[in-house]
């Protein structure tokens, strides 16, 4: 079923979100079961290690801080990452970020995802708030999100809350273009109208009609949201807009940077670099891979 | 079709408008004085109210606002803080080095992503559109700022390849003084052009697999059409159109690329200047600069629309 | 009409890309330097921003200072002994008691429009400054009456009260700017002067491409430069953001000197490389905490001085300075060694010591966790200076050893500013950038009526008024000495601060092709002045 409408002027064009989570699977045949490829399950790998290292990790490992004796020390037994200009040790700062960036992550996610759905079904069946969402959703994606976000932090002030409320309010776009265009297309089933003849109020029929059928939608747009809010975090940690008080990916690779030692000490930036790159793309495909595993006849929905 | 369009300009007009809106309010509420900014110790308070005077700052918050956005619909972005120059100035200054950096991605990313996107939903299934794929999905999870360090460290530090930092050789005249531009755009050319690419085929790809579905293309396989002709005229024609779209709001995002990556590389566009900015508190500047960004990327998107009206007579309907 | 579609596309794509490179090209050939003479020897200086103000009585950037120092004659400069000696002005004295004082000007100072530099210039700029309160010199002519060019060569400051550290003071701060330009040039607090630079310093601004560089070209008619002219011809500056591109830029050639000095952790990379080398240089101030009385912890001498106990500055700087980086004891800088008072004795590296003081006081641990009660204390620091955020987390440590509970908020260069002008902390730490001289010092930072609004401890001490508002009025040399040495002693043992160190700075440049650097004090001045720009010849 397509959603795409090109002779509508306000066709709804393919989000990158709603690419991948519409990434058709190249098997069309035999099992679909969510673990029948490796990438599967290596991707539920990638994410419980990163979650076990961002619950459990800070637990286990001390805090980075003060002042060691060996500085800029290249990767070693000792310490397995290296250590930075101060002779703290990277490999603790990068399990101590991955909580802030699990934690901005997920929780900037699930504000973006609240926010998105409630408007992407309103948009969807209430026809007289259509055009208000849709050019609210319009604007929002119209408008250069990392400038917004500096500015934004900027005005509240760096924390890793701040940072969670800044980006999961900045993200809900996609999600409500997303939710509304598959929701439209449940809205106009027949079994809709019979509910409606039946008597049943707006409220109702979003709540027990529209809402169920996009559900497996939401969970995929979970972890692709998830995925943009790590890296819209270590970017803006980056710019030296993240907490000053809490380790972040981004906050380590700004520290390279402002120390001076890019071109020397690669291991500061190489890990840190890493972990971004394997959490975004655990995420990303642990949503392609659910996507695949969804009945087909409700797949597209 | 003109009913198409003029939606199409209101809508334009409107993000601008709210653009404005949002950015006035919020660098208004910012908890710090800038007249702080200017002091190393030794400034009075007359000074200081005599600059907030200077600045307007000591006027109400609507007034401002008003005052603002009168000065704007006249091209009058105001005084910058930190820079005895009007805020416009400044920023035409630094807006052909985006336009440069962000247009030539754009264009580059496109020329390569399409080709991606249409061998990948042609060869379904196969070993391209699984390469296409895994391409697709690495770049859109990369981080910028790594991967325009690593160009920097390995392609300016440690080879010599590139110079670091800046956008031209000032000594160099005529086709010299291309060939130094482009020498100089060649890094944070190719950082923003991998990041961005992946999303780009990986649209294409799912657009071109829809419409290759779809009956009309069926048919004109069964009149007899050379598969090539198929793919390139009908096909890809229709899964541009919705691509189109998406690529005039990806604008936003490769923006966003743009501020990081002119950061990393020094390079002088209108990125590095929000970032100088933010870090000075002009709010002046940040102002006129996020207004600038937000209006290049909303004619970018009426422009793409006009071509979907020109490439679709549909819509003229 | 369906053959059309891959043509169309390029049309797009070329349209776009002419369109790109239009705007490009035009804002290439507009705005631009002449292409620099093929033989000129041209050293390229990396800096971190924009110069954000032309205007040499206005800016109060350190940044702009750097190009416009070179650009326009201060009466004194600071020599690399951290003292003032003659620049435009080949002497100074003082009349009437020290009420009033006489500089005498060289006659060979040119601007670059052939004009002669002259007296009525430095009344000019001096009473522009004024007029219109601009940048920090304004606070330092506070007590001028009225300014008198009898001739030429000879420039009269009337004052009404007299003040030691005045000529010196005014001396090195205040830039000349030429008064035949800048009087036409209307109302001087918005005067941008971002073109058509007339200058008479060493280097004069050739042009800007905003973003980008600074081009710079030498001043024939400047005294100070060596027989036949300055060997370096044009100096451009280049604008790095970060100092990490800045320095792999050092590194591969692009630039011949950075004006920002080098992170302690980058210097050993730097090291390494024999086409490169690190001058070092002093600074002309310090890191500190300093403590506000008005909290009603700190205002007990007893607190203060057992958290001067809990600082282990040899530590911060071995490891944090990587060793560049001197301690000091009271509130003067050993810069000032002949008004540093070194029988000041530190106050000992020793945690449990300032438990037993603490204790002695008072204070007592009655849940036996380890912290005093009630002695919780929020310290305040700038977090974009990444030592001292380091500092901040090494005290705390410490200071819990002690029983006392330090909770940090490093915050945002901005809302550091912020609080730090509103009062809002208990204990501030920070660093001094430059003060030329201990009296503007006391006087900025300790009297009660706070006129350089820098009392950072908010102390309202009459004791201490006195003793800062006697050595202010004090001409006799020695006699001046010793009072501001009793100052130091006054406030080491009131501990109202506690100095960190005075931080060496290194300047790296390509000694491959440059050598002969003058450097001063500061990273204010730094390698960058006009004066040590021309003396740097070229390396075959």
């Amino acid at each position: 079923m397509s959603i795409q409408q090109p002779s509508n002027g306000s066709a709804v064009p393919a989000v990158p979100i709603a690419t991948l989570a519409g990434l058709p699977n190249g098997n069309r045949r035999g099992s679909n079961s969510y673990f029948a490829k490796p990438s599967g399950y290596i991707s539920v790998a990638v994410l419980v290690v990163f979650a076990f290292s961002g619950i459990f990790g800070p637990m286990l490992i001390d805090r980075p801080t003060g002042l060691g004796e060996d500085i800029l020390q290249p990767p070693s037994g000792e310490h397995i990452f290296g250590t930075d200009d101060l002779g703290q040790d990277v490999f603790a700062q990068v399990v101590w970020g991955s909580r802030v960036s699990l934690i901005v992550g997920v929780v900037a996610s699930i504000i973006a995802i609240i926010i998105g759905t409630a408007l992407g079904l309103v948009g969807a069946y209430v026809k007289k708030l259509d055009p208000l969402v849709t050019t609210l959703t319009d604007v929002m994606l119209s408008l250069p999100m990392l400038p917004l976000m500096i500015l934004v932090t900027a005005l509240a002030g760096p924390s890793v809350l701040t940072l969670t409320i800044v980006i999961g309010v900045l993200s809900w776009a996609e999600v409500a273009r997303l939710i509304r265009s598959n929701g439209m297309v449940v809205a106009s089933m027949p079994y809709i109208d019979g509910a409606r003849v039946l008597g049943a109020g707006p409220v109702r029929i979003i709540a027990t009609e529209i809402f169920p059928a996009v559900v497996p939608l939401i969970v995929v747009s979970v972890l692709l949201t998830a995925a943009r809010a790590v890296i819209s975090e270590a970017g803006l940690s980056f710019l030296g807009m993240g907490d000053p008080s809490s380790w972040s990916w981004g906050r380590i690779l700004l520290n390279a940077q402002r120390s001076g030692v890019l071109a020397t000490a690669w291991w500061q930036t190489l890990f840190p670099s890493l972990a971004i790159l394997l959490l975004v793309l655990a995420a990303t495909i642990a949503g392609i891979r659910y996507n695949d595993s969804r009945d087909p006849r409700t797949k597209g929905l | 079709m003109l009913a198409y369009i003029s939606k199409k300009v209101l809508r334009a007009v409107l993000t601008v408008w709210i653009a404005v809106t949002i950015t006035f309010f919020l660098l208004r509420l910012l908890p710090a004085d800038p007249t702080l900014l200017v002091v190393e110790g030794d400034m009075t308070e007359a000074m200081q109210t005599a600059l907030r005077e200077q600045y307007g700052l000591d006027k109400p918050l609507l007034v401002q606002y008003v005052l603002y956005l009168g000065e704007l619909l006249t091209g009058n972005l105001g005084q910058s803080f930190r820079q005895l120059a009007p805020v416009s100035e400044i920023l035409l200054d630094r807006l052909p080095w985006t336009l440069l950096l962000a247009g030539s991605a754009f264009i580059i990313t496109i020329l390569i992503g399409i080709p991606l996107g249409v061998y990948a939903a042609v060869g379904r299934g196969k070993f391209i559109d699984k390469l296409v794929q895994v391409l697709g999905i690495t770049s859109n999870a990369l981080f910028v700022p790594s991967v325009a360090i690593l160009f920097l460290v390995v392609g300016g530090a440690m080879l010599g390849w590139f110079p670091i930092g800046g956008a031209i050789d000032p000594d160099t005249r005529g086709l010299a003084a291309y060939a130094s531009l482009f020498h100089h755009l060649a890094l944070p050319l190719l950082s923003l052009v991998i990041v961005q690419i992946g999303p780009y085929a990986l649209t294409l790809r799912t657009n071109m697999l829809e419409v290759l579905g779809e009956d009309y293309i069926k048919s004109a396989k069964s009149r007899g059409l050379t598969p090539r002709r198929t793919i390139w005229r009908h096909a890809l024609r229709n899964a541009m159109l919705p691509a189109l779209t998406l690529m005039g709001l990806q604008l936003g995002a490769l923006i966003g690329g743009a501020v990081l990556t002119e950061t990393i590389f020094a390079y002088p566009g209108v990125g590095r200047l929000i970032f100088e900015a933010v870090q000075q508190l002009d709010y002046p500047v940040l102002q006129g600069a996020f207004v600038l960004l937000a209006v290049t990327v909303v004619l970018a998107n009426l422009l793409t629309d006009m071509i979907a009206l020109v490439l679709n007579p549909r819509i003229r309907a | 009409m369906t053959r059309t579609m891959i043509n169309k596309r390029h049309w797009v794509a070329a349209i776009l890309a002419v369109t790109a490179l239009t705007i490009t090209g035009c804002s290439l050939n507009e705005g631009e330097a002449e292409p620099a003479n093929a033989e000129d020897t041209v050293l390229r200086i990396g800096t971190t921003t924009e110069v954000s103000n032309y205007n040499p009585l206005q800016s109060l950037s350190k940044t702009d200072n750097w190009v416009l120092n070179a650009m326009y004659p201060h009466l004194m400069r600071i020599d690399e002994n951290a003292e003032k000696v003659p620049e435009l002005a080949s002497e100074y004295s003082y009349e009437n008691n020290g009420a009033t004082v006489v500089y005498t000007l060289r006659d060979d100072f040119v601007w670059s429009d052939g004009e002669p530099v002259t007296s009525e210039d430095v009344k000019f700029s001096a009473e522009a400054i004024m007029q219109y309160q601009l940048g920090n010199v304004a606070a330092k002519l506070t007590w001028v009456e009225s300014i008198e060019a009898p001739d030429a060569t000879t420039v009269k400051f009337h004052l009404t009260q007299p003040y030691a550290p005045f000529a010196e003071g005014v001396g090195f701060w205040m830039a000349i700017a030429p008064e035949h330009i800048f009087s036409q040039a209307g109302d001087l607090s918005t005067f941008a002067n971002d073109t058509d630079w007339v200058g008479a310093g060493a280097y004069i601004l050739d042009s800007v491409t905003p973003g980008q560089r600074y081009v710079m070209k030498a001043n024939e008619n400047y005294p100070y430069a060596p027989e036949g002219g300055a060997d370096v011809e044009t100096i451009e500056y280049i604008v790095y953001p970060d100092i990490n591109t800045m320095l792999l830029a050092l590194g591969s050639g692009d630039i011949d000197l950075m004006a920002n000095p080098v992170p302690a952790s980058a210097a050993a990379s730097l090291a390494s490389n024999e086409d490169i080398t690190m001058e070092s240089v002093d600074s002309l101030g310090f890191a500190h905490l300093t403590y506000n009385v008005n909290n009603p912890l700190l205002a007990q001498q007893e607190v203060r001085q057992a958290l001067s106990m809990v600082v282990d500055t040899e530590s911060i700087i071995a490891t944090i300075l990587q060793g560049d980086g001197e301690p000091m004891v009271g509130p003067i800088s050993p810069i000032f060694a002949e008004f540093d008072n070194t029988e000041l004795e530190a106050y000992p590296f020793d945690p449990e010591a300032a438990r037993e003081l603490l204790e002695d006081a008072g204070f007592v641990d009655s849940d036996a966790n380890g912290l005093l009660d009630g002695l919780s204390i929020e310290l305040l620091c700038d977090q974009s200076n990444a030592n001292l955020t380091r500092v901040a987390e090494v005290v705390r440590e410490d200071a819990a050893e002690a029983g006392i509970d330090i909770t940090l908020a490093c915050v945002e260069r901005n809302t550091f500013l912020s609080r730090t002008k509103g009062g809002e902390y208990a204990i501030d730490l920070s660093q001094w950038g430059v003060f030329d001289n201990p009296m503007d010092q006391l006087r900025s930072t300790y009297l009660s009526s706070n006129p350089g609004g820098i009392n950072y401890n908010l102390v309202q001490d009459p004791e201490l008024d006195e003793l800062i508002n006697d050595a202010a009025v004090t001409v006799d040399h020695d006699d001046f000495v010793g009072k501001i040495k009793e100052i130091d002693e006054y406030v080491h043992e009131q501990a109202l601060l506690t100095p960190l160190y005075v931080e060496q700075f290194r300047f790296a440049y390509r000694s491959d092709r440059f050598t002969g650097f003058a450097p001063s004090p500061s990273d204010l001045l730094g390698m960058v002045t006009g004066y040590s720009l021309s003396q740097v010849t070229t390396v075959d």
